[in-house]
């Protein structure tokens, strides 16, 4: 107690003088209309300032589900483009309109150096996805769902032995289907084109539509170059693929709402 | 005793009186160069005797600033100067003091204290004072050249107007 009087009594002018200070400051700024305006404008800058970086920070966290949110936009909107396209193509049928539904995913794990690779989807059963189902990318088809557990879906690439996803030239008639040949995950084999098609270097290999897979005219690469197999009656068409598919971190699931109808069909006739 | 403060305070009430009848009313700008305002008040509290308490001291530049506000239409900006200036006195004295030290009962006259520290005791105070001034009327350092000009410019003619007054008005004792 009189150690804190001494400290009173000594330091008590300097304590009143910032009192006193501070009580000129706050009538300043209450009664002049000019220190007033720049108190403001400044605090107001300052709190601004705060306020911006702190949105920054806050933004930054959210940087994750402002991305899932735009995929989900993204996934929508392409969903709309593929099925106009369809509509289009058959304007007579209204129930064509919502054909194909898409969803977002990313990619958990892939390969794509080994002979036959696969890649994991991190979403499941729960959210959706059935074996079967066609995957593609930003920039081109990927694969198609063959396994799928609950949270998870594992995804035959593109880039397997075994892989075949019936393709065709854009814009002309002529189709075939896509094998890779196990080498280059940067080009697939096209076979099953017929050597009387009008093929050159340089057209668009594009998804045929001919399967429930895939809607048509998703892009999946470009010709290359193109020889008749030997004794054969078909081309063999080396593509080049649009996609990356080491980079690739995010694809898009594409639903089918016809394919059980199509697929009844089929086992049907068989 | 008595006498002392009686006169202190008539000489406050004069100085306060020439402060906001006269001095507010005189117009130094040349042009457009406005920026010579002249202060004959900060001698209230330089001039007040070595024993007054800082307290006390502090609480009076408070009182004179906000007289001198209330004629200045700004309220605030003088009293925080004058209080500044309070606060800084004791450090000029320390900083100015004298080797045989301080008469308690010491007033700060030309006799008693001499030219030369009466002048620099005054220079350095007025200085303090006219940089806070202005800088609080500003109330911003963007304004920086502006201080600067209006400080120097203010701080010569206000330090002739007290020099002429002390001559004049020469505290005795």
């Amino acid at each position: 107690m009189r150690n804190l009087l001494l400290f009173i009594v000594k330091y008590g002018p300097f304590f009143l003088f910032i009192l006193l200070e501070i009580l000129c400051f706050t009538l300043i700024v209450k009664f002049n209309q000019k220190q007033k305006s720049i108190f403001l404008n400044s605090s107001n800058l300052f709190v601004g300032y705060i306020n911006e970086k702190t949105s920054d920070a806050g933004s930054f966290l959210n940087l994750k589900d402002e991305n899932e949110a735009l995929r989900r936009e993204n996934a929508k909107l392409l969903q709309k483009i593929i099925n106009s396209n369809i509509s289009k193509a058959s304007s007579s049928l209204d129930t064509i309109d919502k054909s194909f539904t898409i969803m977002a995913s990313n990619i958990c794990s892939k390969t794509i150096n080994l002979r036959n690779n696969f890649f994991t989807l991190c979403k499941g059963s729960n959210e959706g996805i059935q074996k079967g189902m066609g995957v593609i990318g930003n920039r081109g088809v990927f694969g198609i769902v063959s396994e799928v557990s609950e949270n998870y879906a594992q995804v035959l690439s593109i880039l397997h032995s075994q892989s075949r996803i019936s393709v065709a030239l854009k814009n002309k008639t002529h189709h075939g289907y896509i094998n890779w040949d196990t080498s280059d995950p940067r080009y697939v084999t096209a076979f099953a084109i017929r050597k009387y098609a009008d093929i050159a270097i340089g057209d668009t290999i594009v998804t045929s539509g001919y399967s429930t897979i895939f809607p048509k005219n998703i892009d999946v690469g470009v010709v290359e170059s193109f020889k008749v197999e030997s004794g054969g009656e078909t081309f063999l068409t080396r593509v080049k693929l649009f996609e990356d598919y080491n980079s690739a971190k995010e694809v898009y699931v594409i639903n089918s709402q016809l394919k059980t109808e199509f697929d009844s069909l089929n086992y049907t006739n068989e | 005793m008595n006498r002392i403060d009686l006169r202190t305070i008539l000489r406050s009430l004069i100085v306060l009186v020439i402060q906001v009848v006269l001095l507010k009313r005189i117009d130094l700008s040349i042009g457009s160069f406005n920026y010579i305002h002249l202060f004959l008040y900060p001698t209230l509290i330089m001039f007040l005797p070595i024993k007054t308490p800082r307290v006390l001291l502090l609480i009076l530049a408070l009182a004179f600033g906000l007289v001198i506000d209330v004629f200045y239409d700004s309220i605030g900006v003088h009293a925080s100067a004058l209080v500044f200036m309070a606060y800084s006195k004791k450090f000029v004295l320390q900083l100015l003091e004298p080797v045989e030290g301080y008469n308690v009962d010491q007033s700060l006259s030309f006799n008693k204290m001499g030219f030369l520290w009466v002048i620099s005791f005054t220079a350095i105070l007025l200085f303090l004072h006219l940089a806070w001034y202005f800088s609080v009327e500003a109330f911003s350092f963007v304004y920086f050249k502006d201080i600067i000009f209006r400080t120097l410019s203010s701080f010569v003619a206000s330090f002739v107007l007290i020099a002429l007054f002390l001559l004049i008005y020469n505290p005795k004792n």
